[in-house]
């Protein structure tokens, strides 16, 4: 029963893979690679790369425990085998992260995260359910109200990252912190909503573009600006960097925006996600993506907003 | 007025709508009925303009989606967001003010709490007020009864009726015959992907008996009970 489920998420991982345009195969050995080189060049280039890795893996590991997800797995096997599944997820899931802390003499971390993963196997996050988190954008509810609520544990982090920077004179910890809390919120456009919260709103696609990428700016500056006025003022001699930074937040926001409609109803598919992640990479880049993902959203947002 | 001329709609090889000719009247209240699978949805989001099609679907205002509250047989809604949010969203997305949403909660519903932790039936009466709040000129309501409890289904009868007396186009999908019965002007049959009867209030009974003898001969019969 078991090797049954393990084999049908094995099916369900081959066919996401499919959908986003490669080869299973191909696909495995992407992420393994992309993956390893990212850990390695973490390890190489920042001194606090081992909590990052632990705290990485915890966010995956809570990602598992969702009430729901858990509630058919309980629902549908027995207490033994549904707890057996728990424990083996969570194990498949962080295993990948422990040879290179091992590798790296991180005993400590590789015990915390052993444990959490232990412990979170016998985890439900159900308390969401039954209190909402306040935000400051329940004028204009939608993305960033969600990836806020989804997201706090990584926004926190950021605010934390930054604090450590400051107490340590850590300029390029300041700066990841800054750069770490936009990508939080570009990722909250990652998701692609269903077509009838798009299709409620009475835009035509050019005004609809320019509405979600106007909330965007605003709200990802309301969660950002603290963080760059604090690292401003402590590393004022770095203003300018931090300024840079800032508007390159931004223009990566604009760029998952249209980028996300796209693709919209479906995710980014393999050439969209790579001509997005080169701009991220090579941020001038962005002059030829944006207007790219602009001509194309709007393409798409015409089939259901006139 | 909702005025539909030869619509057609089909998913590759599969026809699901053939040549459907309908007008919905201003003020009046509209059943569509038919087995699973025989339409009904895809008719509601080919109106709404969700869905792509052949023929003409015009309306008194146009454009016929940016007036119209669409209530889903299932409604989705966001993770983490609250229903007082919900609404808000839906409102924003019409240019319309909610105005003080406690005062018109006639439905007791948690606003505070995420919407996802409500009940089937609370999900399907936050999705039915929403809509009521965007000031909307028609409505195609996808099974609003379904979940929801005796007091709800009450006070939804009783929106009706409002709807009705403030000239509102409502078109309503329902596998509960008395709820139309009671609500509708006209019911229109939709089968194998066409608009096989039109009734009037006065023949709902019979049609009603129709379908339920055709029901039970067809396939009660085939069940083979003992």
């Amino acid at each position: 029963m078991i090797k049954k489920y393990f084999l049908l998420q094995y099916k369900l991982l081959k066919r996401g893979i499919a959908d986003f345009g490669l080869h299973p195969l191909a696909g495995i050995t992407l992420a393994v690679l992309l993956f390893t080189a990212i850990s390695v060049y973490l390890f190489r280039v920042a001194s606090y790369a081992s909590y990052l890795y632990v705290l990485s893996a915890t966010a995956l590991l809570f990602s598992l425990s969702e009430k729901e997800r858990n509630d058919f797995l309980s629902i549908i096997f027995r207490t033994r085998d549904y707890y057996k599944i728990r424990l083996l997820e969570n194990i498949i899931l962080a295993g990948p992260f422990l040879p290179l802390l091992l590798w790296h003499h991180c005993f400590i971390e590789v015990f915390v995260l052993a444990t959490i993963a232990v412990l979170l196997s016998f985890h439900r996050n159900n308390s969401s359910v039954f209190y909402s988190i306040p935000t400051p954008f329940y004028k204009e509810p939608f993305e960033f109200i969600v990836s806020f609520r989804k997201l706090l544990a990584g926004f926190i982090a950021c605010y934390a990252l930054s604090a450590i920077a400051l107490l340590n004179a850590n300029m390029n910890l300041a700066v990841f912190s800054l750069l770490l809390a936009h990508l939080l919120c570009v990722a909250s456009y990652n998701e692609p909503e269903p077509e009838f919260y798009v299709w409620v709103f009475k835009k035509n696609p050019k005004q609809f573009l320019t509405e979600k990428i106007r909330t965007g700016l605003i709200h990802s500056q309301l969660l950002t600006a603290p963080l760059l006025i604090l690292l401003s003022g402590w590393f004022s001699d770095h203003i300018l960097i931090f300024l840079g930074f800032q508007l390159l937040g931004a223009c990566y926001l604009v760029s998952m925006i249209t980028a996300k409609y796209a693709a919209w109803p479906g995710k980014l598919n393999l050439p969209q996600s790579l001509l997005f992640a080169g701009s991220v990479a090579l941020p001038p880049l962005l002059l030829v993506t944006t207007p790219y993902f602009i001509i194309q959203s709007q393409k798409k947002l015409n089939s259901i907003l006139v | 007025m909702i005025r539909i001329e030869h619509l057609s709609k089909s998913y590759g090889k599969l026809q699901v709508l053939n040549d459907i000719n309908l007008v919905f009247e201003q003020g009046k209240t509209y059943g569509i009925v038919g087995e699973n699978g025989a339409g009904k949805t895809t008719l509601f989001k080919c109106i709404a303009g969700i869905e792509k099609y052949e023929g003409t679907i015009t309306a008194d205002i146009m454009p016929v989606k940016d007036h119209t509250g669409f209530l889903q047989t299932e409604p989705y809604f966001l993770p983490r967001i609250t229903g007082r949010e919900y609404i808000q969203l839906l409102c924003n997305a019409r240019n319309t003010k909610p105005g003080d949403v406690d005062a018109k909660n006639i439905f007791n519903l948690p606003l505070d709490k995420y919407a996802m932790g409500y009940s089937t039936g609370m999900k399907k009466k936050l999705a039915f007020f929403a809509i009521m709040l965007q000031e909307n000129r028609y409505f195609i309501l996808d099974e609003p009864f379904n979940g929801v409890d005796i007091e709800g289904n009450i006070i939804i009868m009783e929106i009706l009726r409002e709807l009705k007396r403030l000239e509102k186009t409502v078109i309503i999908a329902s596998h509960i015959f008395s709820t139309l019965s009671d609500s509708c002007d006209q019911i229109h049959l939709l089968s194998e992907s066409s608009i096989s009867r039109s009734v009037s209030k006065d023949s709902f009974s019979m049609l009603e008996t129709e379908m339920k003898e055709k029901t039970i001969r067809q396939h009660i019969g085939r069940l083979g009970l003992r």
